[in-house]
């Protein structure tokens, strides 16, 4: 299959200038300077892949393309077992302190820093929920690195409902709980993957703001069960929360022609609803075929019940991290100022990142 | 009234039901003859000095729970071994795994113990289902009053119904012929679970919600309609606290129960799973109200401190001399006292 005629291989191969939105050359610089001046971060990432792969001069060269000073790297959820997730946070780490243009970051000020220092700085947040009915694990967590975690992802926990599940519970008393633990100890809640109730008793009970880090809003693709509703949206930026939009191909539109346009209807949406202060980018894609991978996994409970559907190949003008340099140049040619920009790609992070995490 | 160490020392006959003599009669006579389970028990912990008032309550077969001190699959199995070799090394238990095993019991003059988990352990494993009968296990619970991947339990926030996972794990157990016990599982939870059961399911200790409507640990008539139309069976436990909040409480109460729930869902449907064990339990529960058990959150009251005339599993026989006393026929007092219990486990476990 093709998006705008090409096929993923022959977009890869395709010049910036004929994948990225088309500016005057005026806009052109200005882009080009919010981009390289401004802090920017990525609320959701998987620069180091779902797998340990080998972490090679080619895969460093897309990390430091992406140009993001702040990636949020998610801890995939892969396995439901804490040790095992502890285990690749280890793997993640040790590749973070050992490549030099590279940071662990456990803070806003590291991020700042890495600005400073030309670096780029790695937080790390928990995708699968694997606490368990033991909470202690969340001081164990954060004791490792972690700095966000998710409450569900997809399917039923001790904690809540996935959106993927069966029925629609909210929190449980023991999700209750793990809501002040992790605002005790400053771990940020994401609701990226938990179901609508849950999301909302979340919201209500918690007493900092939580994020759907890698989301979009449902209205514009009803179906896909992984956006959130008005009424989550607006539930979130009341308290101050977030919404980072992803760039997943198959959940912000099911067109077969899907790309840049589409991350930027969800942003427009997102701050016509909710305002430009609650509104950031947590992209969620991988340097891979990420639609063939999903392919393999299309006939899963986990996926069908999400009501994504394959129809896109992948996202033209967002297929990958390294290409978040044309959100830039989006967001210039949807009309944005440059404080409003600023805001999206990293300001509005940075400060959420601030309150509740230090 | 007796406070629980003075009523301890009262000799068993003076804790039973007064009967005139042709009644006391047909009341040991029924109890020594037939085969009597117990549904639910707590009885096989290595102490020696509860042997001989196991033995005293002539009962034929008991479905000890590895009890829900923890959440670990790991630690329920070794718990389940350590109560395995217990009834396996002690020359008056044998362990069972079939009905026919409570037949042999009976005629050979032993205590049989069937196994059941009574912490829900399986997590998302569902091939734990199969370990655990590998191992022992004929009988489990879904939750334990709060929630599990599977449902939610009685004392939950929330009463949602079974998840995925849930239903799967119900498939599981009734491919592998394991009974699903309802007891502190949740009202909708409880509902889908018989509903999607292909096999008859059981709550193995529990009580008429409507006889005491703030405790989360009893059934609604509801429930137990739903789960007697599927061919299931109600268990009437007797531990303080659960079947009433009146600051006296005993067997009367047990009795109220049993004959409630036999009005409702037929002689057929009733059974004994008495839950209680040798120790002041009440004292227990004060102490892990807060902990395991979430007593505040099934909307039990610690008002009275024991249950007189069946405290504790050695008073058994004052079931069979209240269901005399209480107008039973011999027959459905058999039923009650095993038959059902057989009926259902001869369906399901073989």
């Amino acid at each position: 299959m093709t998006n705008r005629g090409y096929t993923r291989e022959e977009y890869l191969k395709l010049p910036e200038e004929e994948k990225y939105i088309k500016l005057s050359s005026s806009e052109s610089e200005r882009a080009e300077e919010l981009f390289t001046k401004s802090l920017k971060v990525d609320l959701h990432t998987h620069i180091y892949g779902s797998v340990i792969f080998e972490w090679d001069e080619e895969k460093i060269n897309l990390v430091h393309q992406m140009g993001v000073e702040g990636c949020f790297e998610a801890v995939p959820a892969l396995s439901e077992n804490f040790a095992e997730s502890m285990d690749l946070l280890g793997k993640y780490l040790a590749i973070t302190e050992k490549e030099p243009s590279l940071i662990p970051a456990y803070k806003a000020e590291d991020i700042r820093k890495a600005k400073k220092g030309g670096k780029q700085a790695v937080l790390f947040q928990l995708e699968p929920n694997t606490f368990g009915r033991n909470l202690d694990r969340v001081e164990i967590a954060y004791g490792h690195g972690i700095r966000m975690a998710l409450l569900c992802f997809n399917t039923r926990n001790y904690i809540g409902d996935g959106i993927a599940e069966r029925t629609n519970a909210g929190l449980s008393y023991l999700g209750l709980e793990l809501v002040e633990r992790m605002n005790k100890i400053g771990m940020l809640i994401d609701l990226s993957h938990s179901g609508i109730q849950t999301s909302l008793d979340a919201i209500e009970h918690s007493k900092d703001p939580c994020v759907f880090n890698h989301a979009g809003a449902r209205a514009l693709n009803p179906p896909c069960k992984r956006l959130r509703n008005d009424e989550e949206l607006k539930a979130v930026a009341e308290k101050k929360g977030l919404i980072g939009i992803s760039a997943i191909p198959n959940q912000l539109s099911f067109d077969k022609d899907q790309g840049i346009e589409d991350q930027l209807k969800h942003i427009n949406y997102c701050v016509n609803l909710v305002g430009i202060d609650h509104v950031a980018i947590g992209l969620d894609n991988v340097f891979r075929d990420q639609v063939a991978g999903h392919r393999k996994s299309a006939a899963s409970r986990n996926f069908k019940e999400s009501g994504i559907q394959l129809t896109g190949d992948f996202l033209f003008g967002i297929e990958g991290p390294h290409e978040w340099k044309n959100i830039v140049r989006g967001l210039v040619s949807e009309g944005y100022s440059d404080e409003e920009i600023r805001k999206i790609i990293g300001g509005n992070a940075m400060k959420i990142i601030e309150k509740v995490i230090g | 009234m007796l406070s629980l160490e003075e009523y301890l020392k009262l000799p068993l006959k003076e804790r039973f039901i007064k009967l005139d003599k042709a009644e006391e009669e047909r009341a040991e006579e029924l109890h020594k003859s037939i085969i009597t389970i117990d549904l639910h028990s707590h009885i096989l912990p290595d102490e020696d000095f509860i042997v001989p008032r196991i033995k005293n309550s002539g009962v034929t077969g008991f479905v000890e729970a590895v009890a829900a001190i923890h959440e670990n699959f790991q630690k329920s199995m070794d718990e389940l071994g350590y109560l395995m070799q217990r009834s396996i090394k002690h020359p008056d238990f044998m362990p069972a795994f079939k009905v026919k095993d409570f037949k042999r019991a009976k005629k050979e003059g032993k205590i049989a113990t069937m196994f059941q988990l009574e912490p829900q352990t399986f997590g998302k494993t569902l091939d734990n289902v199969d370990v655990a009968y590998g191992l022992g296990i004929r009988m489990a619970l879904l939750t334990f009053n709060t929630r599990t991947y599977a449902g939610d339990g009685c004392g939950e926030r929330t009463n949602e119904g079974l998840s995925y996972v849930g239903i799967e794990l119900v498939e599981r157990m009734n491919k592998v012929g394991m009974l699903i016990d309802l007891s502190h599982v949740g009202i909708q939870t409880t509902l889908d679970t018989i509903e999607t059961s292909k096999d008859p399911v059981i709550a193995n200790h529990v009580g008429a919600r409507a006889l005491h409507p703030q405790c989360k640990r009893m059934k609604t008539d509801e429930e137990l309609q739903a789960l007697a139309e599927k061919g299931g069976i109600a268990g009437v436990s007797a531990i303080p606290n659960q079947l009433s909040n009146k600051p006296v409480q005993g067997i009367d109460d047990l009795l109220n129960h049993v004959d409630y729930i036999v009005n409702l869902i037929g002689v057929d449907k009733c059974a004994i799973g008495l839950d209680n064990v040798f120790e002041d339990q009440v004292e227990y529960h004060r102490q892990a109200a807060k902990t395991v058990f979430f007593l505040d959150r099934t909307g039990q009251e610690l008002n009275a401190p024991y249950m007189a005339g069946i405290e504790s599993p050695e008073e058994w026989p004052n079931i069979t001399r209240g269901l005399v006393s209480r107008g039973y026929s011999d027959q459905e007092i058999e039923k009650i006292l095993g038959i059902n219990a057989m009926n259902l486990m001869r369906r399901v476990i073989g």
